[in-house]
Formats: structure tokens, C-alpha cells, sequence
């Protein structure tokens, strides 16, 4: 039997370890891929697939790419969901005996991509681990780009945790999963976070997330023998998914990552609760439709500086916070920096010159930063004084507060100051990027190679002199080093010593033996001053690594004071103001804008509207009006104000007092999720069960349309039930706008406690209608559907037919009276299952819908009207006439 | 609320010294802003698009039309603001002549949207030539908006006396200007071409409102000033003496919250300074005066900007001996500030900014004097060089080692200079301007005496002046020939501008290269300045461009011929001053130097170089001949 070649044993053996991910072996210059993994990446990244011999009969499939630009084919392949294994040579191949040491040094997985030019400087990318038993969930994640670590967990049963891990994924929204394999069994349920997510989820190794184990390993990385102080040591569900988490981290990455120095535990409670829905119907970092940024929430408000400030903005907006304390802090700085754009000009001006000092940090952890990125540094670092001298004398106390825990790191901008020259190359092994006064032994070489080319200049010049030859000349190249060069004509005049080197048409060229001394001086020097410069380069990172947490510090307070910044330009330039925050439940905006809307509409004007919510009168809003008028614009803009105004940015309005809000809902038609084989309704219906069960009294809730994907009645009372649970103070109580086409539910007003009806104002002339997008008290009649049609563009002929069909309807709303009044009755049933004392107080004046025969007689006599032939004082009389008909009804 | 808008009786009307409204996008910008003020409005959004000959919108929230009155709003004469001409002495409103609307609708297509605050249906209505075509109901938020498209379009001469959109949307920026500053409690947003260029915080903080006008350098060089009389009060800021303009720009004056142009307390300002500030230097002044309105007639001029007042002479006297305080104590007054706490360091900046400009002082004699020795070198550098620069290095031509290996190329463009030198030579001889003379002595240090070689004269020699000749001849043949040296800047300059200087600036973008600037656009409206003229030695470069900027200014309407020579003049006033001593060897290379111009006998700026006085005219003096 044929037996493999030895490198190819080598190249099997360490692929049995790895089996998971597509092994990049070096050779040489190149990352090569064998058998199935060439094949793989053959196709994936579009280059050739060749064959090399491995001792076997037949040749083995091979593929490869150039060490060098690698980082482009990993993050592709890293993309498309693969784990990459880069296996380097770890001997140096010329002091190797037989085959050289080969052996796995990084595994590079959608979480632990360090390519920064693979990632989105803007967003996070996140690993995320997550623990889950019958009793309780661990969620831990980490951006390796930055060094962040957050943990957090949570107790319960089985369905409440995974609505849980839901919620917190979608704020994460990880690139990497790795989970227990008790979670990972739950395989419909994993498979449904896939699709929800686009993640890749892989399980990992069930003893690392063991407690003690997990414990022993999160001590390890911090380097301390207790957990007390980070805020987890009674939290085994955290201790187990962080643990696993590092253990993983460890495993792929294989160096110590000093930038995990800190773990940040939090509490779910702790931070505003938005579902997956939610963040997608309120458009918080991308639209809908498009999944872009623009058009989102974040894009408007993301005027930050740096790359740092961006993340960090974005992770504001994913968390809105609900200690009142906290959003007065941010609220009172952002105030501070809108009425002083100068000290907020001064700032911005500063945050030029500041790079992206946490990736920069684990370059310098993962040892691939050069030069450049310590002088990129430097000029980041050296406005601390600046800032902190800004902030310190600002009027504000929060600013204050700030700025006085600006370490201005000193020694770390002092030492990069005096070391590094201003503009390195981005190699660090050629040389040229330690300044010459740093270190003696550098200056003496470096003086050396100009003394040396010194003395040649003077050589040239006594040469000349000795010889008597003018055009004598020093010079230099690659091939001979250093070479005199005389003119053909001037031969007779070379000396003896003089040794010739090379001939050319018009001059010969020698060498002498003091030049080629003096040559090897300079060109030892040089060489020596490289590896010093290497060597002193590598000192000098080694220094600023132990810096690290001091040099994450100042980038936590940029990119808060960068933050903070962005809030107070938008707040500025769009006339938001600071809303007044409370803990009762109030919800009072005057003229309230749609952030995002507003921005968009160009010379439609924006129409304001006020919303009055609270715990006792105003809880339940009912919103009628026609399609297209406005409704859902003006719900979620008061989801978007509530929820500005917790994340500590002043909002579009002309006042407003927001009570804290411990979660937002929103119901709002659009996100059919047919992927998953769900029907429109079911979908809406699953998402209404979790809306009530698990909002709270301080809960927000935006449903736009409950019931619509059904048939009428089903959907009426699907509605009407609804409205009641939400009302009703011992059951749900929460504040809620309910938009709704069943304008039979207006009739909950004044009979249901805390129901305000109210109507988006649409004006109709002719056949048109006009939409004037104020919200007012009271219900709207009609919903005016065909004129909506008609303005979409639905052809005439079907535009006309409704028209009759909704006549005719309309003629029976008599007989249906009948109808109406039975549902009523089983209304009426149900309710007293229900509360029985409640029912009983309103059991008399309860009615389904207005019917009138009046009505039948006042559209009659509209009908004979003929506009044409009315003055305007007819025009009154009538409508006079009409009004007395209504109201004496 | 109806009935706010009523005609005006004849009598009324004729009283009105009225004129023509419209005459450019930026008067219509001017008149509905101020509608937009007298309606109350606290929040004003300006938005122009092509210099505002396409698109202007004004839009306000204000307390907008009353559906009955929007007919009448139309009509000439109409107005809100007064009833009878005996109103006319109290206006307070902005506008009053009841023209505004009218005017516009009559040269433009015209929108306007408008809801009061106690309906909720707003009214749209679409205005052609003065008549309203179509009024509709539509949903929007309380105030006015109004939209003009296509200004003149049924009037095409005059459209065609329309600027470039550059040039008329600085003066819709000029215009903004002027009235965010006169309203610090109104918030004004200024859009251009989809760019929001100003946003004012409108929260009535003066310093606040001119540094988001105009900016932080701006800002930080004024002296705040106060005056508080019987009846008379006065609040503002003044500029720095170090930081003084080209023109009077920037020079804002606001009576009772009106802006007007009044020579007069322009000269008073100017008259304090005068020791302090450089002649045809102008100090920045942004004042706000309130006197009783009886006192003011603000309707003397058709465009409202000039206004006379009883107790002009006081006023002014007033005004000057505010701003001499203020100079004088100097030290004593409290820094123009934005912020409590910052005051150390403004100070800290300040005492920097005096010791500076001392230095550059001192330095700038220094340099003065280089720059004569200096120019002159360069001359005799380029004239050796100039025809070889192409072909060859213009390094080693003196070097001995090398001449060996001098070319054939470089001894025919020897040649040819050679050729060059001895056309000159003889071009001059035939042409020969100035008298012969012998230099016998100076006078004063800047007057040089010359006798006459045929003794019959006696000759006095301006050596400022003649010098200005010289380099301004000097850099326009260099830019007729279109080969000006440039000299980079070691450390690029970047300058930044308001929004007008830019376009400013941009309009004339290919004069200051042609004249050897190296400019660059360095963001939103800021600049870099990378290399300057060589013939200016090293000047405060700065200051020249800025200089540059406001001539430009002063006369928009010239033609391009024009202002190059404007430019040129301002960039001679670098040139010796009067009282620099200059050495005999210096005196000649001038004197030759002056031989060669075309126009000896004045400088640029039209004062004479040269004096004479012959023989016989001082024979007379001395009473020697009668």
C-alpha cells in the first residue's frame, strides 16, 4: 500500500484536529488547502484547483494563496460561514532537521475576525456563548476588536428563557453562537435563532461550561482569585457562558488576550426591553424594507466623530436605559453642549485627530500593529489634555464629573513622542522608524552610516586630488556596493591600488580595499540598526500592552464624550428639545414629531401632534382614521420620542414629560414572517400572546390593526377583547395606542376606564380626500378605504364597482342590526366570565355600533344636493339643518 | 382673527416713499423673512436653491394667515402691520408698506402654505403673476410657509441682470447675515443647496448668535461693549485691533432691531480705533442700538436700510467714547466670552495674542527689509533661468566641478539669455524714462534726493512708492507671461471663511491661481493656502488673502481686468515702507529697477514716485531771480 509523503502525514495529523474548519497549511510563501478543503475553497473563493503529489496513488486536490494577502480570502471564507485553521511553520526552516514544525496558530470564526478591513468600524461584531438549562440562561459575549465583555442571565422556565435569549440576541445580534449541547438539542428552536439571526451556531465542549471549570478559567484570564468584584460570583449562569466563552477564545486564538481585562455584568432589568419586532418595526438601525442604515434612527442621530463613538451610540440605542438618574446625567450634558456649540465645536474639532483606539489596542495585543497605528495612537492619546481641560471648566457637573477622570497617559503619548519618528513605514522590520535620539546605541550606528557616507564624499574629493582625474566619482549599486568610476580616458591615471571591478563603454569601475571596508561598515550598521530598531520597536509595544486598561479607559470617556456629542449636534440642528423625565407614568409630548420622517419629507411640511398618556385616565388610546392618514407615522413616533428620550437625547417636540417605560411593543402589520412556513395571522397572533404576556403596566404598547388578518367579526372581537385586557388595570394596565379600521370600538370610551378615542383628521371634497395628519379627540366615522384606493391607483372600473358594493353594504346595515346585537349578547356573556363586577355597572347602555335611520335620511338628502346650484348661505342653512337632525337624535 | 389685513387709504400710500421690492432673489429673501419676524415666529427655516433663482422657502411658525385674509394678502398695498400714515411714526414691524407679497407674486410662481393656530386645516395656495390660481385645504403645522420658484420668469430682461447662482446666493447670505444677528431670540436656519449653512440658537445670546453666524476666530477676537444712557442704550461687540478687515462688512448696526447702514457711526467706530488699526484697515462692529422710535425715521429709503435720527450727534459722540473705553481699558475689560469658567484661558490666549503680534511685528520689519534684498535676487535668479527652466536643473549653473558636464542645451540657453539681456539693454536706452540723476542723500529715511545730471533740477523720489511701482509692474508681467514663481509655504495655511468669502473666493478661484496662489478647498468653506506669489516675499499670507477677498468685495460689478489690478495694488503694500533705511548699493538697484518700469512717476495707487523740482523754481524760492 502506498503511504502518504511525510509532510502530508504532518498536514493529516494536524487536520484530524481541526476537523471543523478548512486548514490553511503553510508552505513556503503560500497557505496551501488539500482534498476536500481545496475543493471547498476552490469554489468558494474562485481560484485554481490543481493537484500535488502525497505518496498516495492519486494525486491529492490542492489550492492555494499567497501568505501575504490572505486576510482578504479568510474574511471571505470566514463570511460565508467557514472556520479557518492557519497552520504556520513554527520552526525556522533552515535550522530544521527533516520536515519543519508545523502548527495550528489562530482558528479565525465569524466572531474572531481581526481583519478590520472585513469589519464594519461602526458596529460591534460579536462572539456570543450561551448557557441554558432547564433552571436558567447564561448569555456572554465579547468584540475581540475591542476587548469588550458583557455577561448577563437570567432564571425561569423554559419558554420564558428562550423568549429571553430572543430579546437579548436581537440587541447583541452576535455573527458567532456557540452554545451547551442541552440548547443545542433543542434543535427547532435553534434552528429557528439561524434563521432569525443569519448566525452561525455551533455547541461547544459541555465540560468547559461546567461552574467550577468556567470559574478557574475566568480567574485565569483576569489574573484574580476571586469574581466578587465583578459582580458575578453567585451568577452560575454567567460564570458558565463566560467561562466557555474564554476557554473558546483561548482555543482559537491561541496568545493571551490582554484585552479582555474586564467583565461588564448587567441585568436584563436593567436596560429597556425591545423584542426583535420592535427594534425592527421602530426602524432603530435599519429600515425594514431595506435593511439599511440610512433612513433608520441611528442614521439620523449618529453624528459621532469616531469610529469608537459610533459603537458606542449604537449600543445606546439598543439599550435605552431606565434609572432615571442615568438619563438625567446624559440629558444634562447633551443640554450643556446644545447651548454651548462652541465648546461642542471644540471637541469635535479635537476628535479629528483621534483614531479608533480600541481596535488599535488589539492590534497591539495580537502584535500586528506597526508604527504607524503607536503614531496613530499618539496623535489620539495627545488631546486628552486638551479634552480634559475642556471638560473640566465647563459649567456642567456631569461634563465635569468626566473630565476629571481623564488620564492623560502621559508616559504612554511621552514615549511614543521621543521614539517613534513622525512618518513610519508600515513595515517595522526595514528600518526607519525609531527616532536616532531614543536610544545611544541607535544614534551611534545611525551616525556611523553618515560618517561612512561622509568619508566617501571626501574620499571622492582627495581621490580627485591624489589622482589628478576630475571626473572621478563614488558611487553605488545593488549589485557591487560601493565602486570608484573613472573615465576610459582617464585610465592611465588609475592608481595600484585600484582594482577593477567592472567595465563599461565609456569608464571602468574599481573597488579599493579601504572602500569595501568602509562599505561593510555602513551596510553592517544599517543592517544592525534595523534589529535594533525591530528590537526596540518591540520593546516599546511590550510597554504600552501593560498599559492597556489605562488606554481602554480613555477610549471608554471618547467615545461617551464623542456620544454625547452626536446627540447634542442632531438636538441642535433639528430643534429637538429636553424632554422632563419622570417615574409616573406620564406620558406628555406637545407637539411631537416624527424624527426620522421629518427629516425625509421635503417640502411637505410635517404636521405636529400632542399625545397624553398616563396610569390612570389616558391609558388606552383608540386611533380611527382612513389608511395612509398618518396613524402608524404617529405611533411610532411616540415609541421613537419614549425611546429617545431614555437613551438621554432631547427629542422633536415642543415639550414633553416622559415617564419611564420598562419595555416597548409594537404590533404593526408589516413583518409577515412566511419564511417560516406561519400564516399571516398566526404570526400577528403569536406576537399579540407575547405582547400580553409579558408587558407590564409600565410597559409601551404600539398595535397597529389587531385582528385585521381574519374574518370581520373574529378580527372585531379578537380586538375588542383585547382592548379590554389591556385596560384593565388589574390585569394588564399598560399605556397603549390601538389603531384600529373596527370603528365599533370606539364605543369603549366612557365605558371602559382610562379608553380616549381619537381621530386622525382627513377632510373629503368631492371624491378626494385631504389629509391633514392632527390627531383629535373623538372617533372617525369611515375609513374611507376606496378613496385610498383610488389615490393608490386601483383602476376606475374596480374603484366605481366598490362604490356600489359599499352602498349596498350600507343598505343593510339594518338587517344586520340583528346580527350585531346578538354578538352582543355573547359579548355581554363572556364579559361577565370574565369580571362580573365590572359588567354588571355598565350592563345597561351597552351598544355595538351607531345605526340610525336618520343616517339613511341625511345621506338621501346629501345625495339630492346639487353643489353647482347652492350659494354659500344655502350651503349653511343646510348643513344647519343637518347637524339639528344628529344632534336631536 | 380675521380682518388683520386692510388696504391702506391713498393718502397712505402716497406717503410711502415707495420703491421697487424685488430686485433680486435676495430682497425677496429679505421681505418674507420679515414677514416672518412681524408674525411672531420664533423658528424661521430659509432654504435656497441656485442662488434662490430657482427656489426660495421661507418657512416659519408663526401665527400664520387667516383663510379670509389670504386674498387681501395678495393684493399691493396690503398689510397687517399699520392702519393710517399717522401709524407710520411708531412702526415697529419690519415690513409696513404692504408691497411685499404683492411684488413677489407678480415676477414669480408662488406657493404658500399658511394654518393659525385655532384651526386645524391649514390653507395651500398657488400663486401665478399676481393671482391667486388655486387655494386648497391641506394638513400642516402652524405658521407660513412660502415657496418662489423661478424669480422673473415672465419678465426675461430682467431675468437676464440676474448673477451667477454664486453671486446672488452671497447676497441672500449677506442678507441672513444681517437679520439672524438683528433677531438673537429667533432661531434661523439657512439651508443652500440641500446644506444647512447656518443654524442660530435663537435663545437671545448675542455671542452665541455670532458665533454660529460666523465662527469661532470671528468670535473670539471681540471686546464686548455696553452703554446705557437716559434713553439711549447700547449693547455689542467690537473687534480686537489686531483683528481688523479690508472693508466695512462687517460692520453690523441694528437700530431698535433694524439693520442700517449709517456712514457715520461707521466713522465714529473708526475714529476710535485710530491710532490702534493700520489706515484703510476697518475694525469689525456688531451694535445694537435702541433709541425711542419717535426719534428714528427708518422710511427714507425704498430698501430700509438707511435711517435717520434726531441726536445724530450725539449718538455719535456716544458711540465713540464707548469704544475708546473699551480700547483703553484694554486689559481691564472682560474678554467677549462664551463660557464662565473659560475666562482664564481667554486670557491666558489673550496676553499670547499681544506678545505674538508684537513679535510678527518686529519680525515683519525684519523680513521688510529682507524682502527688498530678496526680490531682487529672485529677479536676477529668473532672469538667468527663466528661458533654461524647462529644459534643465536650475541648480549648479555656479558650481565649478560641474560646469564640466555642462550640456550643449545650457550654452545655447546661455546664449539666448545673453540675447535676451542685450535686447533689454537696448530697448532701454531707447526708451529711457527717468531723468539722469545722481542720488545726493535722503531725507527722513523715505525720501531720496537726486540732482539733476544737467544740473537744472532737483529730483525727491518717494522710495515706498517707488518700490510698490516696481513689484507691481514687476508681477504683472509675470502674469501676463504666465510665469510666476511660487513660493510654498513651509507650513500650508488653513483659512477659514464665512459662507460669502467662500463663494467669494470660489468665484475667483482662477484669478488667485493665475496670479501664483496654490489654494485648495479645505472642507466646508474653509481653505488651504499652499504656495503664494513669490514677489511677495514672505508675507503674512493670511492677511494678503483676506485683504485680497474683501477688495473683491467692494465691487462686485467690476470686470475681471479690474480687479486683477486691484489685487495687484493690495499685494504692493508689502513693499518698503516709508522711514526703512536702505543702503546706497539698494538705492541704485531701485533706481535701475524703476528705470525699467513703464510708469515711473506714480505708484499703482496713483500717488506720485517722483518729485522735481527744477532750478529755476528754487532760485525763485530763495528770492534769488524774481
Amino acid at each position: 500500500m502506498a503511504k502518504l509523503t511525510p509532510m502530508m502525514q504532518q498536514y493529516m495529523k494536524i487536520k484530524e484536529q481541526h476537523k471543523d474548519s478548512i486548514l490553511f497549511f503553510r508552505l513556503g510563501d503560500f497557505y496551501e488547502m488539500f482534498f476536500d478543503d481545496a475543493l471547498v475553497a476552490s469554489k468558494e473563493l474562485e481560484i485554481t484547483l490543481t493537484a500535488r503529489e502525497c505518496g498516495l496513488k492519486e494525486k491529492a486536490p490542492m489550492c492555494g494563496i499567497p501568505y501575504h494577502s490572505s486576510d482578504n480570502y479568510i474574511s471571505k471564507l470566514v463570511e460565508k460561514g467557514f472556520k479557518i485553521a492557519i497552520c504556520e511553520q513554527v520552526q525556522d526552516p533552515s535550522t530544521a532537521k527533516g520536515i519543519v514544525k508545523r502548527d495550528v496558530v489562530r482558528i479565525i470564526t465569524p466572531g474572531t475576525i481581526t481583519d478590520m478591513q472585513a469589519l464594519d468600524e461602526k458596529s460591534n461584531n460579536y462572539l456570543c456563548c450561551v448557557y441554558m438549562d432547564n433552571e436558567g440562561l447564561g448569555i456572554s459575549y465579547v468584540d475581540i476588536t475591542t476587548g469588550e465583555l458583557y455577561t448577563t442571565e437570567a432564571r425561569g422556565n423554559k419558554e420564558k428563557l428562550k423568549r429571553t435569549l430572543i430579546d437579548e440576541l436581537a440587541k447583541i445580534t452576535p455573527n458567532e453562537i456557540i452554545v451547551n449541547n442541552l440548547l443545542f438539542e433543542e434543535t427547532v428552536f435553534v434552528k429557528s435563532l439561524k434563521s432569525k439571526f443569519d448566525v452561525m451556531i455551533n455547541k461547544y465542549h459541555e465540560w468547559v461550561f461546567d461552574r467550577k471549570t468556567a470559574s478557574n478559567r475566568i480567574k485565569k484570564q483576569l489574573d484574580v482569585i476571586t469574581l466578587e468584584g465583578y459582580g458575578i460570583s453567585n451568577n452560575e449562569f454567567s460564570i458558565s457562558s463566560t467561562g466557555a466563552l474564554i476557554e473558546y477564545l483561548n482555543e482559537t486564538q491561541k496568545i493571551a488576550l490582554k484585552h479582555l481585562n474586564n467583565i461588564n455584568s448587567y441585568s436584563i432589568e436593567k436596560y429597556m426591553v425591545l423584542d426583535i419586532n420592535t427594534r425592527r418595526n421602530l426602524e432603530i438601525t435599519e429600515t425594514l424594507r431595506g435593511k439599511s442604515k440610512k433612513g433608520s434612527l441611528l442614521w439620523l442621530l449618529d453624528k459621532t466623530s469616531t469610529a469608537m463613538g459610533a459603537r458606542l451610540l449604537k449600543k445606546w440605542l439598543e439599550e435605552p436605559l431606565l434609572d432615571i438618574n442615568k438619563i438625567n446625567e446624559r440629558l444634562n450634558s447633551v443640554e450643556y453642549l446644545v447651548d454651548n456649540q462652541y465648546i461642542l465645536d471644540e471637541i469635535k474639532e479635537l476628535f479629528k485627530n483621534v483614531y479608533d483606539i480600541e481596535r488599535l489596542v488589539s492590534r497591539i495585543v495580537y502584535g500586528s500593529c506597526n508604527a504607524r497605528d503607536l503614531i496613530s495612537l499618539r496623535n489620539s492619546i495627545g488631546v486628552l489634555p486638551k479634552l480634559k481641560k475642556i471638560l473640566i471648566e465647563t459649567d456642567s457637573e456631569d461634563l465635569m464629573k468626566i473630565g476629571k477622570n481623564i488620564d492623560e497617559l502621559k508616559e504612554v503619548y511621552d514615549l511614543i513622542v521621543k521614539s517613534i519618528i513622525e512618518e513610519p513605514p508600515v513595515t517595522i522590520k526595514e528600518g526607519g522608524i525609531i527616532k536616532k535620539e531614543y536610544n545611544k546605541e541607535l544614534k551611534e550606528l545611525k551616525e556611523a552610516t553618515v560618517k561612512g557616507k561622509e568619508w566617501l564624499t571626501d574620499l571622492q574629493a582627495d581621490e580627485r586630488k591624489r589622482t589628478g582625474i576630475k571626473s572621478l566619482k563614488v558611487g553605488f549599486n545593488k549589485v557591487f556596493g560601493y565602486y570608484i568610476e573613472v573615465t576610459k580616458s582617464n585610465i592611465e591615471n588609475v592608481p595600484d591600488n585600484y582594482v577593477r571591478k567592472q567595465t563599461l563603454a565609456n569608464s571602468e569601475r574599481y573597488i579599493t580595499p579601504e572602500l569595501k571596508e568602509m562599505e561593510s561598515r555602513i551596510l553592517g550598521s544599517e543592517e544592525k540598526s534595523m534589529d535594533l530598531e525591530y528590537k526596540l520597536f518591540v520593546q516599546i509595544r511590550d510597554y504600552i500592552r501593560k498599559e492597556i486598561k489605562r488606554i481602554q479607559n480613555c477610549a471608554k470617556i471618547i467615545s461617551k464624550i464623542d456620544a454625547l456629542c452626536s446627540l447634542s449636534q442632531v438636538s441642535y440642528k433639528n430643534n429637538y428639545i429636553k424632554p422632563e423625565i419622570n417615574n409616573d407614568g406620564i406620558l406628555d409630548i406637545k407637539n411631537g414629531r416624527h424624527p426620522v420622517v421629518e427629516k425625509t419629507l421635503d417640502e411637505e411640511l410635517f404636521v405636529p401632534n400632542d399625545t397624553l398618556l398616563d396610569n390612570n385616565n389616558n391609558r388606552l388610546s383608540i386611533i380611527t382614521g382612513p389608511n395612509m392618514a398618518g396613524k402608524s407615522t404617529y405611533m411610532r413616533q411616540v415609541a421613537i420620542i419614549s425611546l429617545m428620550a431614555q437613551i438621554g437625547c432631547f427629542v422633536p417636540a415642543e415639550s414633553a414629560t416622559v415617564g419611564l417605560v420598562d419595555r416597548i411593543f409594537t404590533r404593526v402589520g408589516a413583518s409577515d414572517d412566511l419564511s417560516q412556513g406561519q400564516s399571516t395571522f398566526m404570526v400577528e397572533m403569536s406576537e399579540v400572546a407575547n405582547i400580553l404576556n409579558n408587558s407590564t403596566k409600565d410597559s409601551l404598547l404600539i398595535l397597529d390593526e389587531i385582528g385585521r388578518g381574519t374574518s370581520t367579526y373574529d378580527g372585531l372581537s379578537i380586538a375588542w377583547a383585547v382592548v379590554e385586557y389591556i385596560s384593565n388595570k388589574t390585569k394588564l394596565g399598560a399605556k397603549t395606542l390601538f389603531a384600529t379600521h373596527y370603528h365599533e370600538l370606539t364605543e369603549l370610551e366612557g365605558k371602559l376606564d382610562g379608553v380616549k378615542n381619537y381621530n386622525i383628521l382627513v377632510k373629503e371634497k368631492g371624491d378626494d380626500i385631504i389629509f391633514l395628519r392632527k390627531i383629535s379627540r373623538g372617533g372617525a366615522d369611515k375609513s374611507y378605504g376606496i378613496e385610498v384606493a383610488r389615490l393608490a391607483g386601483v383602476p376606475n372600473p374596480v374603484i366605481d364597482r366598490s362604490k356600489e358594493i359599499l352602498e349596498s353594504l350600507e343598505k343593510r346595515e339594518t338587517e344586520k342590526k340583528e346580527i350585531a346585537m346578538t354578538k352582543d349578547t355573547i359579548i355581554k356573556e363572556k364579559e361577565e366570565n370574565y369580571d362580573k363586577k365590572e359588567i354588571k355597572k355598565e350592563k345597561s347602555d351597552f351598544q355595538l355600533s351607531f345605526i340610525d335611520k336618520n343616517k339613511e335620511e341625511i345621506i338621501d338628502e346629501l345625495k339630492s344636493l346639487d353643489m353647482m346650484e347652492t350659494t354659500p348661505l344655502d350651503a349653511i342653512n343646510i348643513l344647519y339643518s343637518l347637524t339639528k337632525k344628529v344632534k336631536d337624535h | 382673527m380675521a380682518n388683520n389685513i386692510r388696504l391702506l387709504d391713498d393718502n397712505t400710500i402716497n406717503k410711502i416713499a415707495a420703491g421697487e421690492v424685488v430686485e433680486r432673489p435676495a430682497s425677496i429673501v429679505k421681505e418674507l423673512v420679515e414677514n416672518s419676524i412681524d408674525a411672531k415666529s420664533d423658528s424661521i427655516i430659509i432654504e435656497i436653491k441656485n442662488g434662490g433663482k430657482k427656489y426660495i422657502r421661507v418657512s416659519d411658525n408663526g401665527i400664520g394667515i387667516d383663510k379670509e385674509d389670504i386674498d387681501l394678502a395678495f393684493l399691493r398695498h396690503s398689510t397687517s402691520k399699520i392702519n393710517k400714515a399717522e401709524d407710520l411714526s411708531r412702526v415697529i414691524s419690519l415690513g409696513f408698506r404692504g408691497e411685499a407679497l404683492a411684488s413677489i407674486s407678480a415676477v414669480s410662481q408662488m406657493e404658500l402654505i399658511t394654518k393659525t393656530d385655532d384651526n386645524d386645516i391649514g390653507n395651500q395656495v398657488e400663486v401665478m403673476e399676481g393671482k391667486i390660481r388655486d387655494m386648497k385645504n391641506v394638513g400642516c403645522p402652524k405658521g407660513t410657509t412660502i415657496i418662489v420658484k423661478n424669480i422673473f420668469f415672465n419678465t426675461p430682461v430682467r431675468k437676464k441682470f440676474l448673477k451667477s447662482d454664486n453671486a446672488e446666493s452671497s447676497h441672500i447670505s449677506d442678507i441672513v447675515y444681517k437679520l439672524s444677528l438683528s433677531y438673537p431670540n429667533i432661531s434661523f436656519k439657512y439651508i443652500r443647496d440641500n446644506k444647512v449653512i447656518i443654524k442660530t440658537p435663537g435663545k437671545d445670546n448675542l455671542l452665541s448668535n455670532i458665533y454660529s453666524i460666523f465662527g469661532k476666530d470671528f468670535t473670539d477676537s471681540l471686546f464686548k461693549t455696553n452703554y446705557s444712557g437716559d434713553d439711549i442704550k447700547i449693547r455689542g461687540f467690537v473687534s480686537k485691533p489686531s483683528f481688523t478687515r479690508g472693508n466695512r462688512k462687517h460692520q453690523y448696526f441694528f437700530i431698535n432691531g433694524r439693520y442700517i447702514e449709517d456712514k457715520k457711526i461707521s466713522k465714529a467706530i473708526e475714529e476710535a480705533y485710530s491710532t490702534l488699526i493700520p489706515a484703510n484697515r476697518f475694525p469689525i462692529a456688531i451694535l445694537y442700538i435702541n433709541l425711542p422710535p419717535n426719534e428714528v425715521d427708518v422710511n427714507i429709503h425704498p430698501n430700509k436700510i438707511e435711517a435717520r435720527f434726531e441726536r445724530e450727534d450725539t449718538l455719535r459722540k456716544i458711540i465713540y467714547k464707548m469704544i475708546k473705553d473699551v480700547l483703553k481699558n484694554n486689559n481691564l475689560i472682560q474678554e467677549a466670552k462664551l463660557n464662565k469658567k473659560s475666562k482664564d484661558r481667554n486670557e491666558q490666549k489673550n496676553i499670547i495674542n499681544i506678545l505674538n503680534t508684537k513679535e510678527n511685528s518686529k519680525e515683519k520689519e525684519n523680513i521688510d527689509n529682507k524682502i527688498i534684498k530678496n526680490s531682487y535676487k529672485t529677479e536676477e535668479l529668473n532672469n538667468k533661468t527663466k528661458v533654461t527652466l524647462n529644459k534643465i536643473p536650475t541648480r549648479e549653473n555656479d558650481k565649478e566641478d560641474t560646469t564640466e558636464t555642462l550640456s550643449k542645451d545650457i550654452i545655447k540657453a546661455e546664449n539666448k539669455i545673453k540675447e535676451n539681456n542685450t535686447n533689454y539693454e537696448r530697448e532701454e536706452s531707447i526708451t529711457k524714462k527717468l531723468p539722469n540723476i545722481k542720488i545726493i542723500g535722503k531725507l527722513f529715511s523715505t525720501y531720496l534726493l537726486a540732482e539733476g545730471l544737467d544740473n537744472e533740477a532737483f529730483y525727491m523720489i518717494d522710495q515706498h512708492a517707488a518700490h510698490e511701482r516696481i513689484m507691481y509692474e514687476k508681477l504683472k508681467k509675470q502674469y501676463k507671461n504666465e510665469n510666476i514663481t511660487i513660493q510654498r509655504l513651509l507650513s500650508p495655511e488653513v483659512i477659514n471663511l464665512t459662507h460669502g468669502e467662500f463663494e467669494l473666493y470660489k468665484n475667483n478661484f482662477q484669478l488667485f491661481k493665475n496670479m501664483g496662489f496654490e489654494i485648495e478647498e479645505f472642507g466646508v468653506n474653509s481653505i488651504i493656502l499652499r504656495g503664494v506669489p513669490m514677489i511677495f516675499g514672505k508675507p503674512n499670507t493670511r492677511g494678503l488673502f483676506l485683504d485680497i477677498l474683501d477688495k473683491l468685495h467692494e465691487n462686485i460689478k467690476s470686470n475681471y481686468e479690474v480687479r486683477l489690478e486691484k489685487i495687484m495694488k493690495i499685494s504692493c503694500t508689502k513693499a518698503i515702507k516709508a522711514g526703512d533705511r536702505m543702503e546706497t548699493i539698494e538705492i541704485n538697484q531701485l533706481l535701475e529697477d524703476l528705470e525699467k518700469t513703464e510708469k515711473p512717476y506714480t505708484c499703482p495707487h496713483g500717488r506720485p514716485v517722483i518729485i522735481k523740482m527744477t532750478k529755476y523754481e528754487l532760485e525763485k524760492k530763495f528770492k534769488r531771480i524774481q
